[in-house]
């Protein structure tokens, strides 16, 4: 399994990670870019209100590619699961089949998630000042 | 891979951190820390992530424009950098030539790295009006230390702290290269007390959290210093020797007992104790504050004082653990942030008077929340030119009439890397350099420098100092820095006191180490503070001349701003301006669509218990009253905000400015700085959502 693991009591929020994501996925006139790493407000047991991120979990048997009927969705060489957004249609199979609720959708309607960056150490993991994500 | 990777340094928010950027045909692909030099300080934060999304974006300026259609209409014509100078200098020239160069005000926004170039420009010239942001940003702090300990505000020692205090400060979202520094603190068995209304991501994992209304910290801070005392906990021999007034000091803090400061701050006593103990018992103390999270209220540089004096109590000032200036000698270079030098002709600089502790203080530059009073009305006398670096009236408190203000100089010039809504008010715009566009010299680890040249072409944009030296040479001036003729000359000064060459270092990419280090600071109290008694005052000297005025009392006495609410039927919640969210730096961001799409609804926050009674939910319609106007926001409903305060981010852009609902006379008497952080609000539901 190749996918992105965040340490919950070092992470502080502070969403280096999904600009990072951006930045290493877009260029500066997509100014609608859909991270490929999500990110969500929640209320903590402290009281904190703080950003939590997420990526794909890139699973063995990835009930998103099982779901695509165009086959838009597949493994790659390094285990990551990967989108042809040639071959996507926006059906949003996958995002039914999806138990974590990674994918999101960009303005043309494509499937986006976490590439793994392909084979690279990953943006976001490189960019986290609290040393909180790793690949595992 | 096809990238070309460059070192560089993001600089967005004049820090210095260290970046790889990955260039494609000379442009940015993407941008990473430097992760993999050991020699400097990588790091990158979200803002710097979208960096070139910043560099590259629409708004920035390309080429010096001339205002050609009405005062604030926007409508500019490209002309030359010579043209440009030319017409600075012929329009201060005619000034200086009536002896009315103090009708000229140079001002410097957010940007420090050029400061002191541009006071040696404003001294030449010949006018004593330079001033800065700072009047709302870092310079309260600096008068509160000076008046106890006759120096400005020295650094934490995070690494021998046995307890810090981050007081009003949440480096987890505005300062991520020291964030690890605090938090580890923890690892290390040290404690770490964390005072903010709000539950921050810092707060959340302190050792104690004290959350007390929003400018109440003087009061905080003396019953914390009242259980030091009561519990036998303060230094006594160390007082001895180097405390000036503590008696009358103890006689005062021995009114605010926790129970009392309970019912002022709304920190429960039992906590108030909690940390008392645990910073009397557990010393050194270190005390990390933000620039003006205490500052921006009318008992500001009181509050300030009374939280800076807990070092005093602890014997920690000074000393390895607590807040120091460097123990061991280190590199440091000429000019940087707040060097500026000492003006000419004081006493006749446009708020002389009304701020004397400042003037005694902080002889460098002016209040600069004096500028719209003096330019709209003439008062103390009419300013008819403005030279600015980096304006931005959304800084000042009532900031429509700064806006006024700005078009009603007779010329102004902004120099900026965007058409901002200020730049839109001027008669000339001129486009500067970001850090990543120009060469700069820059102290890394283990005494080491190095240069870095341009790694961005810039096209027609110069960089500040060259903006400044263009100036002078169409001025004629001919002083020690206003006579350089290159930039070249600019750097070789900055690095006079490590005893390097600019040739030498220009050839070594890797960087030198320096020939001469600078001292280390320590134990200087003990030559003599450079405090009118020579000791670290608890009854302040310099206050004690203005005793008369309001505010100025010689202790660092708690005046609660609450009695100030004209209608507090209409006005019941505190209003807290300046809070931060990680994706915005101050108004630099929020044109950044990456960073501003991040969330939909970011201005107003309050708890969710004050959303509930008044009918509010997430996202909203509200409307903010203060008693100088009103505004329609949407709501953000944040369970870290505390019931009866409304958080508001600042500088805010397009109708999201808090500070146009802040009065311009609601201000700290000493230092100047505006109410922020403590005014008054009235909220109502208006119906409709986002």
């Amino acid at each position: 399994m190749s996918r992105i693991v965040c340490d919950d009591s070092a992470c502080i929020g502070c969403l280096c990670c999904v600009i990072s994501c951006i930045d290493h996925h877009y260029k500066e006139t997509e100014i609608k870019a859909v991270p490929l790493r999500r990110y969500k407000k929640v209320m903590l047991a402290s009281g904190l209100s703080q950003y939590i991120t997420e990526s794909c979990r890139h699973c063995v048997r990835a009930p998103c590619a099982a779901a695509c009927r165009e086959k838009a969705v597949y493994k790659d060489e390094f285990g990551f699961v990967q989108v042809n957004t040639e071959l996507c249609n926006g059906c949003r199979s996958c995002e039914v089949a999806c138990p974590f609720g990674i994918p999101s959708f960009n303005e043309a309607g494509h499937m986006v998630k976490c590439d793994g960056c392909c084979g690279n150490v990953p943006a976001c993991v490189l960019a986290c000042p609290r040393g909180a994500l790793s690949l595992k | 891979m096809p990238y070309e990777k460059r070192l560089s340094v993001c600089g967005l928010c004049g820090g210095k951190c260290f970046v790889n950027l990955y260039m494609e045909n000379r442009e940015i692909a993407y941008v990473e820390k430097a992760y993999d030099r050991s020699d400097v300080n990588g790091n990158i934060c979200l803002r710097g992530a979208a960096l070139k999304q910043y560099l590259n974006h629409p708004d920035r300026l390309r080429h010096p424009l001339l205002r050609a259609g009405a005062k604030g209409s926007g409508d500019f014509r490209r002309i030359s950098w010579d043209k440009a100078f030319e017409l600075i200098a012929e329009r201060l020239k005619k000034d200086r030539d009536n002896e009315n160069a103090k009708a000229t005000v140079f001002f410097s926004g957010h940007p420090k790295w050029y400061r002191y170039m541009l006071s040696e420009l404003a001294r030449d010239y010949g006018t004593p009006n330079y001033c800065t942001e700072s009047s709302t940003c870092f310079t309260a702090a600096d008068i509160a230390y000076k008046l106890c300990y006759g120096m400005p505000v020295q650094r934490p020692d995070l690494k021998e702290c046995r307890t810090l205090i981050c007081w009003g400060a949440n480096p987890a979202y505005t300062k991520l290269d020291s964030v690890n520094g605090v938090l580890d603190i923890i690892k290390r068995g040290a404690n770490l007390i964390v005072v903010d209304p709000r539950i921050t991501p810092t707060a959340a994992r302190a050792t104690l959290h004290l959350r007390p209304r929003s400018g109440t910290d003087g009061a905080l801070a003396l019953a914390i210093a009242n259980v030091i005392f009561s519990e036998g906990l303060t230094d006594d021999g160390y007082l001895r020797q180097y405390a000036h007034g503590i008696d009358d000091y103890k006689d005062y803090v021995s009114n605010f007992t926790p129970d009392k400061a309970e019912r002022i701050t709304g920190v429960p006593a039992n906590d108030i104790i909690a940390a008392g103990r645990m910073i009397g018992n557990d010393t050194p103390l270190s005390i990390f504050t933000s620039s003006c999270g205490i500052a921006h209220t009318p008992n500001g540089v009181q509050n300030y004082r009374a939280v800076f004096l807990l070092e005093a109590i602890t014997g920690s000032f000074d000393c390895r653990g607590g807040n120091h200036g460097g123990l061991n000698p280190s590199v440091k270079l000429n000019g940087g942030h707040h060097a500026a030098k000492a003006r000419v002709n004081v006493e006749e600089e446009f708020c002389a008077g009304r701020f004397p502790v400042w003037n005694e203080l902080v002889n460098n530059e002016g209040q600069a929340m004096c500028l719209d009073e003096a330019i709209l009305n003439g008062s103390p006398y009419p300013i008819h030119n403005l030279i600015a670096f980096g304006m931005n009236y959304g800084m000042f408190p009532d900031s429509e009439r700064m806006r006024r203000a700005l078009l009603n100089t007779e010329f102004f010039v902004d120099v900026d890397l965007f058409m901002t809504d200020s730049a839109r008010c001027a008669d000339l715009v001129l486009p500067a350099e970001a850090a990543p566009e120009m060469e700069y010299i820059y102290a890394i680890k283990q005494n080491r420098l190095i240069y870095l040249p341009p790694v961005i072409d810039s096209g027609n944009c110069l960089n500040d100092v060259e903006i400044i030296l263009g100036i002078c040479r169409k001025l004629g001036l001919n002083g020690k820095f206003t006579g350089m003729r290159t930039y070249d000359e600019y750097l070789q000064w900055m690095l006079e006191p490590t005893g390097l060459n600019l040739m030498d270092l220009k050839a070594a990419p890797e960087g030198l180490p320096a020939r001469r280090l600078s001292a280390g600071s320590s134990e200087r109290f003990k030559s003599g503070l450079k405090t009118p008694s020579g000791k670290i005052e608890f009854a302040s000297e310099v206050l004690k001349k203005f005793d008369s005025r309001s505010g100025y009392a010689a202790l660092p006495e708690f005046n609660d701003y609450l009695s100030f609410n004209p209608d507090k039927g209409r006005y019941p919640y505190v209003l807290c301006a300046g809070a931060k969210l990680p994706q915005f730096f101050h108004s630099r961001t929020y044109r950044l669509p990456w960073l501003s799409n991040l969330e939909k609804h970011t201005a107003v926050s309050i708890s969710p218990e004050d959303a509930q009674n008044i009918g509010l939910e997430d996202g909203s319609r509200l409307r903010l009253s203060t008693p100088v106007g009103e505004r329609v926001f949407l709501t953000n409903v944040d369970s870290g905000v505390p019931s009866g305060t409304v958080f508001v981010m600042h500088d805010g852009i397009e109708n999201q400015n808090i500070n146009e609902l802040i009065s311009a006379e609601y201000y700290d008497p000493v230092s100047g700085f505006p109410g922020f952080r403590s005014y008054f609000c009235g909220i109502q539901e208006v119906g409709g959502r986002e």
